[in-house]
């Protein structure tokens, strides 16, 4: 199982316990995506963000819904590599 | 991005308007920079990427005679109009001034527009770090804190600045105080407390209010345009 993340260098500068917010998602649960394929739009800092795949593979679960935040680090979703 | 587009103008435009603009040229990957400033002529309210405009907002706007729409980038909300200035850059993914993290990423962009201000007499500073919000309940409105790089002046925010970023390039976006909103048009439609106008007028300030000799929006969106143009090197 891969972690979906918003990449560390993104968040550099942030301060500490600022979260993002999960915009929208573009998959679903059980969808096959490819890497590098755009899987959610993310907010962090007045700026909107790609999250992609990191590799082909099936969006195993969802770990933060649209709305949700989450911080420097979490994942928002696993990946099952194929 | 196609030639026919131009790399640098000046609009006279709605909200609506600067959003297709930024929809084409995001359409397909974008291959040099271009820079657009905007007019707007009558009053809107723009929400940032993640507000949502329920039925009853939809419902003030239209009693209050004003279009609401939603920007791709974040932040809060903006009360468009007469008294702002929109600029709007767009990059190439891969341009130098791409910086990955994200709180340098706005250093270039709010430093120009402090020195386009300084340039035209008034001493604005842009910010590093944001600024916790003094009044958390404000947190809907863009001009209410200091983010990243955002200018001010006088200790009272005069720009706003967000971004979005997408694979086929990146936008930009300043919100630029060139006189002083009606924010109660804001907090009426938003539905928030209309003491907020109050705290809000407060908080910013415009380049109405510091110039000595007011420069009409269309003097000023002129030289906002040649200033971040001669940033990235760009002409007509």
């Amino acid at each position: 199982m891969t972690d979906v993340l918003l990449p560390d260098e993104v968040w550099e500068g942030v301060e500490p316990g600022t979260e993002a917010l999960v915009d929208q998602w573009l998959v679903r649960e059980g969808e096959r995506v490819n890497a590098g394929q755009t899987l959610a739009k993310v907010v962090l800092v007045k700026a909107n963000l790609e999250v992609t795949a990191p590799a082909d593979g099936v969006l195993e679960r969802i770990l933060v819904p649209a709305e949700g935040t989450f911080p420097k680090g979490r994942p928002i979703a696993t990946l099952r590599e194929t | 991005m196609s030639a026919a587009l131009g790399a640098i103008a000046v609009h006279a435009a709605s909200v609506q308007q600067e959003l297709e603009w930024i929809n084409l040229v995001l359409r397909e990957p974008v291959l040099q920079p271009a820079v657009r400033v905007w007019n707007y002529a009558a009053p809107e309210v723009v929400l940032g990427c993640s507000g949502e405009a329920d039925g009853a907002m939809l419902e003030r706007a239209s009693a209050a005679g004003v279009r609401l729409s939603k920007r791709p980038t974040g932040g809060g909300a903006v009360l468009a109009g007469p008294w702002l200035l929109g600029a709007s850059v767009v990059l190439p993914a891969r341009h130098p001034f791409f910086v990955t993290g994200l709180a340098q990423s706005y250093r270039w962009f709010g430093c120009a527009h402090a020195a386009w201000l300084q340039s035209i007499g008034i001493a604005a500073r842009a910010v590093a770090a944001a600024q916790a919000p003094r009044v958390p309940t404000l947190s809907w409105a863009c001009f209410a804190r200091l983010s990243h790089w955002e200018v001010e002046a006088g200790g009272a925010k005069i720009v706003g600045l967000a971004q979005c970023r997408r694979r086929n390039g990146i936008i930009f976006s300043s919100a630029v105080l060139v006189g002083a909103p009606p924010w109660e048009i804001l907090c009426g439609v938003l539905g928030e407390p209309l003491d907020d106008a109050a705290v809000l007028a407060r908080r910013t300030t415009s380049c109405a209010q510091l110039l000595a000799r007011p420069q009409p929006a269309g003097t000023l969106a002129s030289s906002l345009l040649l200033r971040l143009a001669g940033e990235l090197s760009l002409s007509h």
